[in-house]
């Protein structure tokens, strides 16, 4: 029998007055690499990350499911309301999670609106983290949000999985970006939308990242050259904003790095890692 | 790009996964490329009929229309980027214009995602053929 070194648990975490029940996953040992997954999917996204022993032989790699998503239980009486990620809650989220996981000073890697939160946690709580990767991040998005992403006439999975199919770029294996496709189609109704309103509709940290002190928390920024959600200019772009950030456009990847064209994307996160690994020290 | 569309629907039926996401695909589709146009009616995934130069009496359900040089990068293998598909498109190519029945194109997106994708398969099959 052949097993995976991923181990994964369920967690109580004490969010908005209740107690969330949290998946995540974990491999390896030393300092902490947090891995915030993208709108609508689940931490399996970073399957080929938390299975690299190159990574996992220097990082402890925490990766968990957000509340509504993946085998994360939703919160309170959620048939009764819409639901909608705002930027609060996403911060609120991944700060209660730190806390309740007890992971100390982590690097956090997020990818797309993971991408995003991440830089809200350099501009506001830069004390607590070594460092942030952005995966296709950007301060200021837009124009993701429709309404037949959730809308009875049509199939939420089909749709949603389609419609950040052509995100990936043609030259990413067709297996990996089957299965991320996959992923998509599993999300609960309404779950990718609800995103999306975070994401496309709230988000604009274009003034507030300029706060960000990278001296204090490092900050790296991947963006793959196929993206057509966050543009490598629109990573450029927010990169410009702070003053010591590093950009890298990836070429031959889309929105979805590390799931999307593993091997491709390893040499850029064993980079940035490595980046990390001189302030974690 | 028209002349990619005369030779769809052999590419569809020899398509594993357009006939397998496919089946229950039934649209009128106008397919625009600069000034020409043609309408492409699907019945049950197959391409029941193609007009040229449709009508006013021809009425069609959804429209994806560009110009020529837009449909010419959208059809490379690999596209470059922006031009994945027709969402990519949709969202940073502005010349593109999809519209219509919009809800009908949203019921059907795996099936047309990949017919649109096809075009990419058909015009490698001409340029093969005659070795370019």
């Amino acid at each position: 029998m052949e097993l995976e070194p991923i181990i994964g648990r369920y967690a109580s975490v004490d969010l908005e007055g209740q107690r969330a029940r949290v998946y995540f996953e974990e491999a390896g040992a030393g300092p902490i690499l947090l891995c915030l997954h993208t709108a609508g999917a689940d931490s399996r996204q970073y399957r080929y990350i938390l299975n690299d022993p190159e990574i996992t032989a220097r990082w402890r790699v925490v990766a968990f499911d957000l509340p509504y998503h993946g085998r994360s239980s939703p919160l309170g009486s959620w048939w009764r309301e819409r639901y909608r990620l705002t930027a609060d809650r996403y911060e609120r989220t991944i700060l209660a999670v730190i806390d309740a996981l007890e992971l100390e000073r982590p690097v956090v890697m997020g990818c797309s609106m993971g991408g995003a939160i991440v830089l809200r946690l350099a501009a506001r709580h830069g004390e607590r983290f070594s460092g942030i990767i952005g995966l296709e991040s950007t301060a200021r998005a837009g124009g993701r949000y429709l309404e037949y992403l959730d809308h009875p006439a049509v199939n939420g999975g089909e749709l949603v999985a389609t419609y950040t199919y052509g995100l990936c770029a043609p030259q990413s294996p067709e297996h990996n970006r089957r299965e991320n496709w996959w992923y998509y189609a599993q999300s609960a109704p309404g779950v990718y939308q609800g995103d999306v309103y975070f994401y496309s509709q709230e988000w604009d940290e274009r003034q507030a990242v300029a706060g960000i002190d990278t001296a204090r928390c490092p900050v790296v920024l991947l963006t793959g050259e196929y993206d057509y959600s966050c543009t490598p200019e629109m990573t450029r772009e927010t990169a410009a904003r702070i003053p010591g950030a590093e950009v890298t456009i990836m070429p031959g990847i889309g929105h979805f790095p590390m799931i999307e064209h593993p091997e491709r994307f390893r040499p850029h996160v064993l980079a940035a890692l490595e980046r990390m690994r001189k302030d974690v020290a | 790009m028209t002349h990619l569309l005369a030779r769809l629907s052999e590419t569809l039926e020899g398509d594993e996964e357009y006939r397998n996401v496919g089946r229950f695909f039934t649209a009128d589709v106008l397919f625009q490329c600069g000034g020409a146009r043609r309408l492409v009616r699907v019945r049950g995934g197959r391409i029941a009929e193609l007009s040229r130069e449709p009508g006013f009496d021809a009425p069609w359900d959804f429209a994806l229309r560009a110009p020529e040089a837009i449909w010419e990068q959208f059809t490379r293998t690999p596209p470059p980027p922006f031009f994945t598909d027709i969402w990519a498109m949709r969202m940073r190519v502005p010349e593109f214009v999809w519209e219509g029945n919009t809800l009908l194109a949203a019921q059907n997106a795996r099936a047309l995602t990949r017919m649109t994708e096809l075009l990419r398969v058909v015009r490698a099959q001409q340029e093969a053929a005659h070795g370019a």
